[in-house]
């Protein structure tokens, strides 16, 4: 149970470094169409929509992450003001209702990369990219998700808030 | 209806729900019960999507990643060393200082945490060992640090954009002006503030040695605002290459980023970007639902209707936004408030532009005003023994100054718009 | 409680039509002669239903966005739609047609295409996918504006940096020796003001209205392609519909298209002039030089007829036939 529960925790620690890369490769990719348009006269055809997805992927990928390590925003006016007991009741109901929403997103998300890939849909773009590829990113994330709620309702404990910026 | 997603709203929040996963909720909710049941959710993933899939959202990331790295090496000391020994001598001179670290700072910085993360570690306790007055220091810090946002490039500025489709370069060149005065306004007061205090003049050898170790903290924003103006590249691409300028200065100049640190640096990121981007998605569901349940267009209709001058609404959006800034954050104020808002202001004839600069101010004054401001929250951070309260004291005469600037910017809009009224090519 | 409303209608629904409520988006700006047609459009269908078929109007892509429009009439999140063919090109390759380069001269054409057995072929292969067009909504030709010289020629495009969107407009920017930017429409206005790219491309109208007078110095006028927006239903929601309110929509809807029709036209040759007395370079190409820039632009037609397939060539030979 052990072995299954840190696989999962790495599973959502590899999300984020996924994402970090992620974030590298856009700066990479913005940087290089810079230089080659303005220096070169040659804009490429890629490097928006790349990044785009790339961006789309960092968001999807890094949020589980996210949420184990209680960097969502949260308002913690009530959490501060009561005991122990009752932060432990509000954790379980707030990562319990995270997890609803989790699941919804990860389940339709999934329908509608199935409907996109039956429908061949591609970007309206020279590089004409399936578009069930980067919608596939919502699913992977919204899996992601939802093993981060259920590892923070295993965890148990108070609720600990969050970041505030 | 409206009781339901207010109520909900409230009660989500306040049980400790993430704001992000609060208005995603929410929004499932209202699709299931008033917008015909699980038939509704398959929008959900399209929405989604839609939200992020906006080229100038990717400026986002890289102005976060940018200013990881830059609080990381050591930009923000030598800035300060060398503004430090041009105006010491001067009456309160270290203010001045300071917040003309702020200044440069925000220049490269779309962020108001970063700006005051970076300063405040120097500027702090330099200061207060000067013989500053505490209080003083961390008020000054505060309000410094939301130059961040109204001087360009700035994050809320290119969220504000992504939503209402208004250009995020007109916005940029429109935040110089009003940047400009509201920096000169909090020197004049910090300086007359803190007066009494002077120190011994650096001899110029000392002055010439810090310019010198901090050009590169200084080229930074000259080469980004430059690019920009000279059309190199886009305020999108900016935040590219500034990552990589800072990048190459931390590697090269300052030698303090190696694989570890490039690892804190990038998880960091993920977190705050991951974060800012699902409370984007969490607000386009929810404007979504609300949109088509024809709700905002209720309220502007209610808005527009009423035999009231403008200026009235306008004044009563400023005071919702105040007290909203009190207690969420600046990113969830904009992606909530603006499907909203914008019609509204667009429908009263008012200058997009213009609003979105009013707006910013707002944000500024959000991140200042307890019980949930961010700058109060990180000059906190900085040293155990800062007391909110004591932050807060201190701020209070520069969210004063915030609010008569406001003022003015109202009766003059030219301020935010005359630059863009000119052919600066 | 829009439901007790239509509950209370069906009940009495006096003169033959079934209450429903059609929500329609679209996301153009409110007084663009198109929105101007579909919001009479939704006025008419209400007023001739005598209230019984509402037409919920959600303006200038408050609700959805060009890029979340399609997906969202094929999943019913919304009933109506309008959407450029460009962007329907994405899930029904042979919506491409209308960005082909050249396959339209003159405006009566295309009405007679899309009213015949041409627009017959688009509504088939749209209706696999689950749509069904309503209307043709002419949004007009499109044309090139840039800064760097006046396009006499092919030739002159080599070179030069072009703002575009689509995949076929694109391709015919790099077919003339041009290449294509990509950045986000808020982005374009300053970047033709300080000259990160040289031109863009886009109908008159849609520049008159973003200024571009202010911007760029040279309009081409060659009449490149023809901007389609289609109407678009979703399919299951139109098979549930009484015949008698599929009749009303359809009447009412071709009314409207060829309102819009003579609008686009007008609309044309008016933002030209506009543009023109505002300064802007203006250069129409001649009609008997119109056969080079349609030979240099013959790799375009390669690309549509590898995407849209059978269906792609049979559409071409259509238009190439009259
Ligand atoms: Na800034
Ligand atoms: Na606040």
């Amino acid at each position: 149970m052990k072995k299954v529960y840190n696989f999962l925790d790495l599973l959502i620690r590899w999300g984020a470094y996924i994402a970090g890369i992620l974030i590298l490769i856009t700066t990479v990719m913005t940087f290089y169409e810079v230089v080659s348009r303005s220096f070169f006269h040659k804009p490429t055809s890629w490097a928006t929509e790349l990044s785009i997805y790339a961006i789309i992927g960092s968001c999807f990928l890094g949020s589980a992450y996210a949420v184990r390590t209680y960097s969502h925003i949260t308002v913690d006016l009530l959490i501060n003001n009561v005991n122990d007991r009752i932060k432990t009741l509000l954790a379980y109901l707030t990562n319990s209702l995270g997890l609803v929403f989790s699941i919804i997103f990860t389940l339709y998300s999934y329908l509608h990369v199935i409907k996109t890939f039956n429908l061949h849909v591609t970007s309206a773009s020279l590089l004409r990219i399936p578009m069930y590829i980067p919608e596939s990113l919502l699913v992977i994330g919204g899996v992601l998700l939802c093993i981060a709620f259920i590892l923070q309702i295993i965890d148990g404990g108070i609720h600990k808030g969050g970041e505030h910026l | 209806m409206n009781l339901f997603f207010t109520g909900g709203l409230g009660l989500l929040l306040l049980i400790g729900l993430p704001v992000a996963f609060t208005l995603s909720l929410l929004a499932v909710a209202g699709m299931y019960f008033f917008n015909g049941g699980t038939f509704a959710f398959m929008q959900i993933p399209i929405i989604s999507y839609k939200s992020l899939d906006d080229f100038s959202l990717t400026a986002l990331p890289m102005y976060v990643l940018m200013s990881q790295v830059l609080v990381v090496s050591g930009v923000g000391r030598d800035l300060y060393e060398m503004a430090s020994r041009w105006f010491r001598h001067f009456p309160g001179g270290l203010a001045i200082a300071t917040l003309f670290c702020c200044t440069v700072f925000s220049a490269i910085s779309g962020s108001s945490v970063a700006t005051a993360v970076t300063v405040g570690a120097v500027a702090l306790p330099e200061m207060v060992r000067r013989g500053y007055n505490k209080r003083h220091v961390l008020g000054l810090l505060a309000a410094g640090g939301t130059l961040g946002i109204l001087i360009p490039p700035s994050i809320p500025m290119i969220i504000y954009g992504s939503v209402t489709g208004e250009s995020v370069g007109k916005l940029f060149i429109a935040g110089i002006i009003p940047g400009a005065i509201m920096t000169i306004a909090f020197m004049v007061f910090s300086a007359y503030q803190t007066r009494h205090i002077k120190d011994k003049p650096a001899t110029w050898s000392e002055r010439m040695e810090a310019s010198r170790k901090a050009i590169w903290g200084l080229l930074l924003p000259l080469i980004i605002i430059g690019g920009i103006y000279s059309g190199i590249f886009t305020p999108t691409e900016a935040a590219a290459v500034g990552v990589v300028l800072s990048f190459l200065i931390a590697i090269f100049v300052y030698k303090n980023v190696n694989m570890t640190t490039l690892r804190e640096i990038l998880i960091s990121t993920v977190k705050t970007n991951a974060m800012i981007l699902f409370i984007i998605i969490g607000a386009m569901l929810l404007g979504y639902i609300l949109t088509i349940l024809q709700i905002p267009q209720g309220i502007v209709n209610f808005a527009t209707s009423q035999d009231i001058s403008p200026w009235i609404i306008f004044i009563m959006i400023n005071i919702v936004l105040l007290i909203l800034g009190m207690f969420l954050e600046t990113v969830s104020i904009l992606v909530i408030t603006l499907p909203i808002l914008y019609p509204i202001i667009m429908a009263l004839g008012f200058d997009p532009i213009w609003f979105a600069i009013i707006m910013v101010i707002n944000m500024e004054l959000a991140l200042i005003s307890p019980p949930v401001g961010l700058n109060l929250f990180v000059l906190k951070g900085l040293n155990k023994e800062n007391t909110i309260s004591e932050i807060v004291k201190g701020v209070i005469p520069y969210a004063v100054i915030m609010l008569v600037f406001m003022v003015i910017l109202s009766f003059f809009p030219e301020i935010a718009t005359v630059l863009l009224h000119k052919d600066i090519k | 409680n829009n439901e007790k409303t239509d509950d209370k209608a069906v009940a009495d629904s006096g003169d033959g039509y079934e209450a429903t409520t059609i929500r329609l988006a679209y996301n153009l700006p409110q007084d663009h002669h198109i929105s101007i047609g579909i919001e009479d459009f939704a006025k008419k269908v209400t007023e001739k239903s005598d209230g019984k078929v509402k037409v919920q109007v959600f303006p200038a892509g408050q609700l959805l966005s060009d890029k979340d429009m399609n997906q969202s009439i094929l999943t019913g999140g919304v009933e109506m739609g309008v959407n450029s063919s460009t962007l329907w090109a994405s899930t029904v390759p042979a919506m491409g047609i209308f960005d082909v380069p050249y396959v339209f001269n003159d405006y009566a054409a295309v009405g007679e295409a899309v009213n015949g057995e041409f627009g017959d072929k688009l509504r088939g292969a749209m209706e696999e996918k689950g749509a069904k067009v309503l209307m043709f909504a002419d949004y007009g030709y499109v044309q090139f504006a840039n800064n760097k010289r006046q396009l006499k020629s092919p030739a002159d495009f080599k070179g030069l940096k072009i703002r575009s969107i689509g995949d076929l407009p694109s391709e015919l920017i790099q077919a003339y020796g041009a290449s294509p930017v990509f950045m986000g429409g808020g982005e374009v206005y300053m970047a033709l003001q300080r000259d990160t790219v040289d031109g863009a491309t886009s109908g008159t109208t849609a520049m008159l209205q973003r200024k571009y007078d202010e911007v760029t110095k040279y309009l081409t006028i060659n009449n490149y392609a023809y901007l389609e927006f289609l109407l678009a239903v979703n399919k299951d929601y139109w098979d549930g519909l009484p015949a008698k309110t599929q009749d009303l929509l359809t009447e009412v809807a071709a009314e409207t298209e060829a309102w819009i029709r003579e609008q686009a036209e007008k609309e044309d040759s008016e933002s030209a002039k506009a543009l023109e007395e505002k300064g802007m370079d203006v250069y129409v190409v001649p009609e008997d030089e119109l056969d080079v820039w349609k030979d240099a632009a013959a790799p375009v037609r390669d690309v549509f007829v590898k995407n849209a397939g059978d269906l792609g060539q049979e559409l071409l030979d259509m238009v190439d036939k009259k």
